[in-house]
């Protein structure tokens, strides 16, 4: 429950933040500021603590708003860019990047979508082939959308952007606003799984398994194309049952047709970054799951990553034959 | 794990003395302005009024303890805000240097959150919609040598506003302003050492 929103006082009387505001029905703390680093960046905060209660903080976006993604990270296209509007996540994932990203766990809004949407028009203009943008890289992209806005207002610039092709990445069951509109072929809607009992020890504060295909459901009956995406790949001891387990389900309710791709990754993290990701953990479970340091990224040993690679493309041939499958190895 | 404890920092001893007399806080032999409850893990300092011997009195009861939290609790005015009336600061700046603190608000409470400014001489007339103090600012930058921003927090009561200026305090009247908001205070100190 968010009960305090910083303003940057450069954004105090843009549109957005006054929709955003007008979407809070109870009281709220407001506390205007003169940059969003003087509450976002300041050193020695405390991840944990603040994840009880974080507050949102309104900001203008300035520089480089589009950044590109490693050639294996891909879906398909040659070109790929990823953008975030917002930074941190109301999941409390115990994997997650994100603790170990930054100095604080506030949600961290840009309200100048305008400025996104040109940088992202001007790519699409200065490039022939089919561009992939992918949002939901440092939040989900769907989880606080009834307060960002962010399906009405990213989708129909896609609608008309053919050539080029928006994934939103979410853990989110909150997909009233997508079905307000008729799919949009270019609009992939990737939700992220792993199996049920590793979600329901880890993946702290998000919707179960069930209720994740379910909405998957919807969307694909609707015609919405899914991505399906399993990263990070938990090495559990009974990693083969509960992976071929959560696969089959899937396939089982969602129409091949409607599977745009399917991407999986290993857990990897640059050193300092896991560092300081043990560090936040309460629990120390992370410490448990086998990480080496290849040349300055953590991640599983190579006889390791190898055996649940072999294993998840022979069960994705098995289930979900046909359907494009991306190993976002480093 | 160190012991969580509060390190309560006040001004005057008008603002101590109701603190004192609720949490049952004894003086401790080597020091005239130190008072503490082990049972309670309430430490607390008397430091002067201004913001150098706050910082001074901030860094004797800091210590090398990321399980510490720092309170500074004190009287301060405001243009609109009712006599008596307390809050919480969300943002605090110094008008010397303009820099500014936000302490985190993650607490359980319903007192009120306000702007504070710090300001070196006491405010005749009040410019902003902003309570202001004379050492908030100092206490802060002290604290946050110790701990996050979670970890260091400000409450004021309000002692002057445009219809009763400064002059009008007194000692008992302070004394009186913090006695009536001390269960709220003592609240929050509890949802603190909970954390």
């Amino acid at each position: 429950m968010i009960e305090t929103i910083y303003i940057e006082n450069q954004i105090k009387s843009h549109f957005r933040t006054k929709l955003i505001l007008a979407r809070f029905k109870r009281n709220i703390n407001i506390v205007y500021c003169d940059h969003y680093g003087e509450i976002f960046n300041i050193k020695s905060q405390n991840f944990r603590l603040q994840k009880k209660k974080p507050a949102l903080i309104l900001a203008k976006k300035v520089g480089k708003k589009l950044h590109s993604i490693p050639k294996t990270f891909t879906i398909g296209g040659e070109k790929n860019f990823y953008f975030s509007h917002m930074l941190n996540c109301i999941y409390d994932c115990e994997y997650c990047f994100l603790q170990g990203k930054h100095m604080s766990a506030h949600y961290l809004l840009f309200v100048n979508y305008e400025d996104f949407a040109l940088e992202i028009e001007k790519k699409v203009r200065e490039n022939n082939e089919k561009i992939y943008f992918f949002s939901g890289y440092d939040c989900d992209s769907l989880a606080l959308d009834e307060i960002t806005g962010f399906v009405d207002f990213f989708f129909p610039i896609f609608k008309k952007k053919k050539n080029s092709f928006l994934e939103l990445r979410t853990k989110s069951t909150q997909i009233n606003r997508i079905l307000k509109y008729k799919p949009i072929d270019n609009c992939i809607i990737a939700f992220s799984f792993t199996p049920e009992n590793i979600s329901n020890l880890i993946e702290n504060k998000v919707p179960s398994v069930k209720k994740r295909i379910n909405v998957m459901k919807k969307l694909a009956c609707k015609g919405w194309k899914i991505g399906l995406r399993f990263d990070p790949i938990i090495p559990a001891c009974d990693f083969t049952t509960i992976y071929e387990k959560l696969i089959k389900e899937i396939s089982l309710v969602i129409p091949k047709e409607n599977i745009h791709s399917i991407t999986f990754g290993m857990m990897r993290f640059p050193v300092k970054m896991f560092k300081k990701i043990k560090k936040e953990s309460f629990n120390n479970r992370i410490e448990t799951i086998p990480m080496e340091n290849k040349n300055g990224i953590c991640s599983y040993p190579k006889n390791l990553e190898n055996k649940l690679s072999k294993f998840l493309f022979k069960i994705f041939k098995k289930y979900l034959n046909g359907i494009p499958v991306y190993n976002c190895s480093v | 794990m160190n012991k969580k404890e509060i390190n309560i920092i006040v001004a005057m001893k008008s603002e101590a003395k109701p603190l004192i007399n609720y949490w049952k806080l004894k003086k401790i032999n080597s020091s005239n302005n130190i008072f503490i409850n082990k049972k309670k893990n309430i430490n607390l300092i008397i430091s002067g009024i201004g913001k150098r011997k706050v910082k001074e009195a901030t860094n004797i009861l800091g210590k090398n303890n990321s399980n510490q939290f720092f309170l500074n609790i004190g009287v301060a005015g405001h243009r609109d805000l009712k006599l008596g009336e307390i809050i919480l600061a969300s943002k605090i700046t110094d008008n010397k240097t303009n820099y500014n603190w936000y302490p985190s608000l993650l607490w359980e409470t319903k007192i009120k959150k306000s702007s504070l400014v710090t300001v070196r001489f006491p405010k005749i007339i009040y410019k902003k919609n902003t309570a202001y103090d004379m050492e908030a600012s100092s206490f802060l930058k002290a604290a946050r040598d110790f701990v996050g921003p979670e970890k260091v927090q400000v409450i004021k009561i309000i002692s002057d506003n445009k219809d009763s200026s400064i002059l009008k305090i007194s000692s008992k009247k302070i004394e009186y302003w913090i006695k009536k908001k001390i269960v709220i205070i003592n609240k929050l100190v509890n949802e603190f050492l909970k954390f």
